[in-house]
């Protein structure tokens, strides 16, 4: 398994029912060697059950899963040669910490040569924990935990590493220390891994390619910083990130420039010109949004504006939090100044940071 | 070496024809003849009564042959079911048969299980009384009376039936469920006997409310008496030379013959129908009936012998008791009514 | 992907046994007993026929009878509510079995309190003896009750100094003895339970403000609930199928179910006997299929860190300290009387006859050994067959319960019913399995002209192991159930095999139970007599309870001798494997 070039995994049509419900339908996604792939969702999106379907754990009811390029219908988990990493760790507490990390090692041999233990050692110092081989497992912090899971699991040399919510457990302060420890350790293994997680900004922040998941289906896949600016659809829209999102009539196309007349509850219509990056005709109905970090305080600075009233304001530190009524809607703003609760505020965007869905 | 011996055990076992009862390889040591016998467990295996041991060797010494015992956990059920089943009986005889079981082997089957007895010599020796078999199949070879057995240090026991009914004799007497034991089936019988298939249920209805203790089997009776729970129980009337062995007082170990009588219990042999070796077992069944061999037979399996010509040391009759006037019910008596009798006594003493 | 042969053998090997056991279960039980049930349906007056007439017997089922019969719901109803309704023998079966199943765990739990909480000087010997009673032919109990609890017996005279005695030949008589048989059993298996609680949920609770008594209710009592439950069942189920206790102890007053069924098997009256067998069968079932439901599901995984053991010494004079231990005293006098007194009183039996004090019963034996025929039963020869059979029985039994534990608590629609299937060796009449064990087995079936039948050691080994495994799977599945399955995943994704993981992770991870449930069936085969009398194909393969039946003569004397070797051979054997598996390997 797992020749270069060819991608590590690929689910084709891939559907697992329950009875009636469908966990996972007809999903299609290719996952590339080495790449470090983030399935994310609201839980019960099917993302935990893609991961298993990958793992062996299932088996799909239509679809083909490849690993490495070969079919792997009926191959079970212990033959797919993949690292599996619960949330809540799973480890075997009967054993020691060593133990653990040596577990996979009874079934094939260490890459690289190298004996059983010198291979334990090795995976140990990897996450850190060089001194806790002795160790009773139920003895470490949840941290260490997780980490001892990861050295389990890369122990054999795994073709695929496949992480299910492994921090969700976790505070959110470690969560992040770990976060970019594993990616240190993917990046430098270059194993490619699939990872799945409810936790949106996680999975921005870890991954080279996100798939956001709803109902079984993908809604969208791509590079991080893209699906953040372009989201296809308006779920994606607001499950990554934050967002303001309104909808409108086109009246006009102009080049790459749209105008687009959104209707208040309280009933004037009002026209923004929003950056025309879809294949829009006037009259249709068409979603934008606009990043609340995109959203500018203060007068005269952009082509739309927006004469709103401050509702409720968080400072964060390094920036502030501007919760804003805008005729009957609410809207997010980023600022950079201290703003009074009620104030009269106005904010405006561009047209090249209003991005428009295609319909739905 | 756990190991081998038992995995060695194992290949001994599997497809062996003969299982079901006890019948080993091992006594086939003399003679070409062999003459397989099933009876009660007891006959072979029990400490102080068992003359299966004594007969086959006596029988071996004699004739050219050997003698098998077979003793199925479920006794003459297991050749019944084997009939039933069809699958062969592989035994030429049955010895430990009572009328009772004669009754139930006819009524379930049709074709004939065991074959006319014939001619055996010493049959016309038994005594007239003790025949139970009006086709001829089976012959007696000893009997047995029940009777009261009571501890005469505690309480003289009554001389009649109606006797036991007395206030005085509540919760004295333990006796067995004529379901599931032989003994507490003659004393049902018994009963019958006395008051008539109309009248038992109400003699027992009162003796019920007299305390009678009835337990399942003859050893649990015998043991809840020996350890005082009552001094009275229904057993048999060689009590005594049980004690005398034992060394026990005489005096705790008293018999009592309600109206002088006790109910008989013949124990009878036959010839089963397909037997691989019916001459010889008919030998087998006079050699049993030779006055000799009935003398000793009576007193290893501390019974009576069924011939008048058997000979018995005096003192042996001291202490085996023989009721005045002994009763019994005969084949056509039993024949259709006895179920009947002890599922109505069940019914009407176990309904809850 | 090319596999070692091995490992293509590993990979297959749950499918592997799922199959052997299937064909064992079909070969040793379901056939069998196949041949008798038909029967039931084999009346000449209508295949249903049978049933209707029992449902109707009043005898049978007392005032419901009336009701199937026909009569007025209101005024059987009346009739139920006065106080000389009939229950029937089916009513006074179950209500005895009630009865014995509230006195076993009332006398099981501090039992199990004690072994699993608290540490004291021959505890893990107790532990280890805790399912003696198990192995003790019905005969001997009653010997050594009716000697010990009897009008002249020493224990019932004590006793009834504080107004506890027990008056034999009542229902109180054969509920005490019932309990003395299956309280051990419901203190062995929540034994397992209790050690397998986790300390750290217990520790959790505590830290989280709950007190020592608040903790016990939402932490442990959740986590033993369904071990209670469970030996509760098996409790019912067992006396529920049983009479010869019912016949020694109290008397032909009391019918129970088996022991009609017993009569009528006797009378050949197949028909009606295979009807009642049903009928019970579908009781006992019908009461594990209930306990397999409600069976709640345990809060938590399992760790390797158990409960710490309290002393018994008390280590203040303190009121929390003093009441539980002083409440384990006074418990622990009870149950040595109920215990010990008995089987003390065998003992005694085995020693005197008339005259007094002899070995005259220990000589018969060696006489026996030295000198019986080859048609009589030996003490050596079943002394090691009971050995042989029971290590047989127990490396057959526990491979089936295992697997039979993993298939179901995975999770498919009706795997409550599959289990309760799995469950039917418990819960079938004995006398019918007997009789079916001798059709089915030694009769055997004919194919194409031979007969095939299966008597002797290996027939014996696989009916012990057939009636032993349910035990297993009791004790195994729940423990598999809330184990977090993540950690077989976990193993299967390192490259175990389903049976490594099983192996390497799941059965240490629920050792306990897997401990409680070997015991248990070896105890069983040590104490099997019916089974083993039907299929051993001579006496050399008798074992000890058979031996003991057959030197039941006029006087006791042998059959108790036996009895206390077969005490003393089952409490060695226990010992002996307590000492050798150390602290995690005893029975």
């Amino acid at each position: 398994m797992g020749s270069d070039r060819r991608p590590a995994a690929a689910l084709e049509g891939v559907s697992k029912r329950y009875g009636e419900t469908a966990a996972v339908a007809d999903l299609s996604v290719t996952i590339e060697d080495g790449e470090f792939f983030t399935l994310v969702g609201p839980s019960g999106c099917g993302k935990t059950t893609t991961l298993r379907l990958l793992a062996g754990f299932e088996a799909p009811t239509t679809g083909r899963i490849e690993l490495g390029g070969e079919d792997v219908a009926g191959v079970p988990p212990e033959d797919r040669e993949v690292g599996v990493v619960f949330q809540e760790y799973a480890l075997f507490p009967h054993m020691t910490v060593g133990e653990n990390v040596g577990y996979g090692l009874s079934f094939a041999d260490p890459p690289g040569g190298a004996s059983r233990d010198e291979r334990v050692a090795e995976l140990l110092a990897l996450v850190d924990l060089g001194e806790t081989a002795e160790r009773d497992p139920t003895a470490l912090s949840g941290g260490q935990r997780q980490r001892v899971a990861l050295a389990r699991a890369l122990a054999p040399g795994p073709e695929l590493l496949l992480l299910d919510e492994p921090m969700s457990a976790l505070d959110a302060r470690l969560r992040e220390r770990l976060r970019v420890q594993l990616r240190e350790i993917q990046s430098e293994l270059g194993i490619t891994t699939i990872y799945v997680t409810h936790d949106q900004e996680e999975a921005l922040a870890i991954s080279d390619r996100v798939a956001v998941m709803q109902d079984g289906r993908i809604e969208q896949v791509g590079q991080p910083r893209e699906l953040y600016r372009r989201p296809a659809t308006q779920f994606v829209a607001e499950f990554l990130g934050e967002n303001n999102l309104l909808s409108g009539r086109v009246t006009a196309v102009d080049g790459e420039t749209a105008a687009v007349a959104v209707e208040p509850p309280d009933g004037t219509p009002v026209e923004f010109a929003v950056a025309a990056d879809r294949t829009v005709a006037v009259d249709d109905r068409v979603f934008f949004c606009v990043r609340p970090e995109r959203l500018t305080v203060g007068a005269g600075e952009t082509e739309n504006e927006l004469a709103a009233t401050a509702r409720n304001v968080e400072f964060l530190g390094a920036t502030t939090r501007v919760h804003l009524e805008w005729r009957g809607r609410e809207l997010l703003a980023l600022a950079d100044r201290a703003i009074e609760p009620g104030a009269a505020v106005t904010v405006g965007f561009d047209p090249e940071d209003a991005h428009v869905l295609p319909r739905e | 070496m756990r190991r081998r011996t038992f995995v060695s055990a194992v290949g001994t076992g599997v497809l062996a024809s003969l299982a079901g009862c006890t019948d080993d390889g091992a006594q086939t040591e003399a003679g070409d003849r062999r003459l397989v016998v099933g009876t009660y467990t007891a006959f072979l295996d029990a400490p102080s009564i068992s003359p299966g041991e004594w007969v086959k060797t006596e029988f071996e010494s004699e004739f050219d042959a050997t003698l098998v015992w077979q003793s199925p956990p479920n006794e003459l059920n297991h050749y019944i079911e084997r009939r039933t089943s069809d699958v062969g009986i592989d035994a030429d005889a049955y010895v430990g048969l009572t009328v009772d079981q004669l009754v139930r082997v006819d009524e379930a089957l049709e074709e004939p299980l065991f074959a006319e007895a014939g001619d055996v010599t010493g049959a016309d020796e038994i005594e007239s009384g003790l025949d139970f078999d009006p086709e001829g199949r089976a012959l007696p070879y000893d009997t047995g009376y029940i009777s009261l057995v009571y501890d005469g240090t505690a309480v003289e026991a009554p001389e009649t039936f109606e006797g036991l009914l007395e206030s005085e004799y509540g919760e004295q007497l333990i006796a067995q469920n004529p379901g599931t034991s032989a003994t507490g089936r003659a004393f049902l019988l018994h009963t019958i006997h006395r008051f008539g298939e109309d009248g038992y249920l109400e003699y027992w209805d009162r003796l019920q409310n007299n305390g009678v203790r009835v337990l399942g089997a003859w050893s649990d009776a015998y043991a809840a008496w020996q350890d005082g729970e009552a001094p009275m129980v229904v057993s048999y009337s060689t009590d005594q030379v049980f004690a005398e062995q034992d060394g026990a007082d005489l005096e705790k170990h008293q018999v009592r013959f309600l109206n002088d009588q006790a109910y008989a219990n013949p124990e009878g042999m036959a010839v089963f129908a397909d037997a691989d070796e019916p001459e010889l077992t008919r030998e087998f069944m006079s050699f049993l009936l030779r006055p000799e061999v009935q003398g000793e037979l009576a007193q290893r399996n501390v019974s009576f012998p069924a011939t008048e010509s058997a000979e018995l040391p005096a003192e042996y009759g001291e202490l085996a008791k023989v009721p005045p006037e002994p009763v019994t019910f005969g084949y056509d008596r039993l024949q259709g009514s006895v179920e009947g009798w002890i599922d109505a006594w069940e019914r009407q003493f176990g309904q809850q | 992907m090319s596999l070692a042969p091995a490992r293509w053998l590993e990979r297959r090997a749950i499918a592997g046994l799922a199959v052997a056991v299937t064909a064992l279960l079909v070969v040793v039980f379901y056939y069998p007993v196949g041949t008798v049930i038909v029967e039931a349906v084999g009346d000449e007056r209508g295949p249903l026929a049978a049933f209707a007439a029992l449902l109707r017997d009043p005898f049978y089922f007392g005032e419901l009878a009336r009701l199937v019969a026909g009569e007025s719901p209101l005024a059987v109803g009346r009739d139920l509510l006065a106080g000389d309704r009939r229950l029937g023998v089916v009513g006074f079966t179950a209500y005895q079995a009630l009865l014995s199943t509230v006195a076993s765990v009332a006398i099981g739990l501090p039992a199990a309190y004690a072994l699993a909480r608290y540490e004291f000087p021959g505890r893990r010997t107790l532990r280890s003896l805790t399912l003696l009673p198990f192995v003790l032919p019905s005969i001997m109990v009653a010997v050594g009750f009716v000697a010990a609890f009897g009008e002249d017996g020493p224990v019932n005279a004590a006793l009834g100094t504080v107004g506890l005695s027990i008056d034999l030949f009542t229902l109180e008589a054969i509920v005490v003895a019932h309990a003395f048989y299956n309280a051990p059993l419901v203190a062995r298996v929540v034994t397992a339970a209790w050690e397998s609680v986790d300390a750290g949920a217990v520790e959790t609770a505590r830290s989280l403000g709950a007190s020592r008594s608040r903790a016990f209710l939402d932490v442990v009592a959740p986590q033993l609930l369904p071990a209670v439950a469970m030996g509760a069942t098996l409790t019912f189920v067992f006396t529920f199928g049983t009479f010869p206790i019912v016949l020694a102890l109290g008397g032909a007053e009391y019918t129970v179910l088996e022991e009609r069924i017993f009569r009528l098997v006797q009378e050949l009256a197949y028909a009606e006997a295979a009807a009642l067998a049903v009928i019970e069968l579908a009781i006992s079932l019908g009461v594990l299929y209930l306990y397999l439901r409600i069976e709640a599901r345990q809060a938590g995984g399992r760790t390797a860190r158990p409960l710490p053991r309290r002393r018994l010494r008390p280590p203040e004079l303190s009121v929390r300290a003093l009441v539980p231990r002083v409440g384990l005293v006074a418990y622990g006098l009870v149950a040595a009387g109920l215990f010990l007194a008995p089987i003390a009183s065998m003992l005694g039996a085995s020693v005197t006859n008339a005259g007094g004090v002899t070995l005259e019963h220990y000589q018969f034996l060696l006489e026996r050994q030295a000198e019986g025929a080859a048609f009589q039963a030996q003490p050596l020869p079943a002394i090691r067959n009971s050995l042989l059979f029971g290590a047989g029985a127990l490396a057959v039994a526990l491979p089936t319960g295992v697997v039979i534990a993993v298939l179901t608590t995975r999770s498919y629609r009706g795997r409550k019913l599959i289990d309760t299937v799995a469950m039917a060796p418990l819960a079938i009449s004995g006398v019918v399995l007997g009789l079916g064990l001798l059709r089915g087995l030694v009769f055997g079936v004919e194919v194409g002209g031979t007969r095939l039948a299966v008597g002797g050691a290996a027939a014996i080994v696989a009916a012990h192991a057939v009636a032993g495994y349910p035990f297993v799977v009791r004790t195994v599945a729940p423990e598999l159930e809330t184990l977090d399955a993540q950690l077989a995943e976990s193993a299967r994704a390192l490259g175990a095999t389903r049976v490594r993981a099983l192996l390497d992770v799941e059965l240490p991870l629920v050792w306990p139970g897997v401990l409680a449930g070997a015991a248990l069936a070896l105890a069983l085969s040590i104490g099997e007599f019916s089974a083993t009398v039907v299929l051993a194909t001579g006496a050399d393969q008798f074992t000890m309870p058979v031996a003991i039946e057959r030197f039941i003569g006029r006087r006791l004397g042998p059959a108790t001798a036996m009895g206390v070797v077969l005490l003393a051979v089952t409490s060695a054997s226990f010992l002996a494997i307590d000492r050798l598996g150390g602290d995690r390997g005893g029975l």
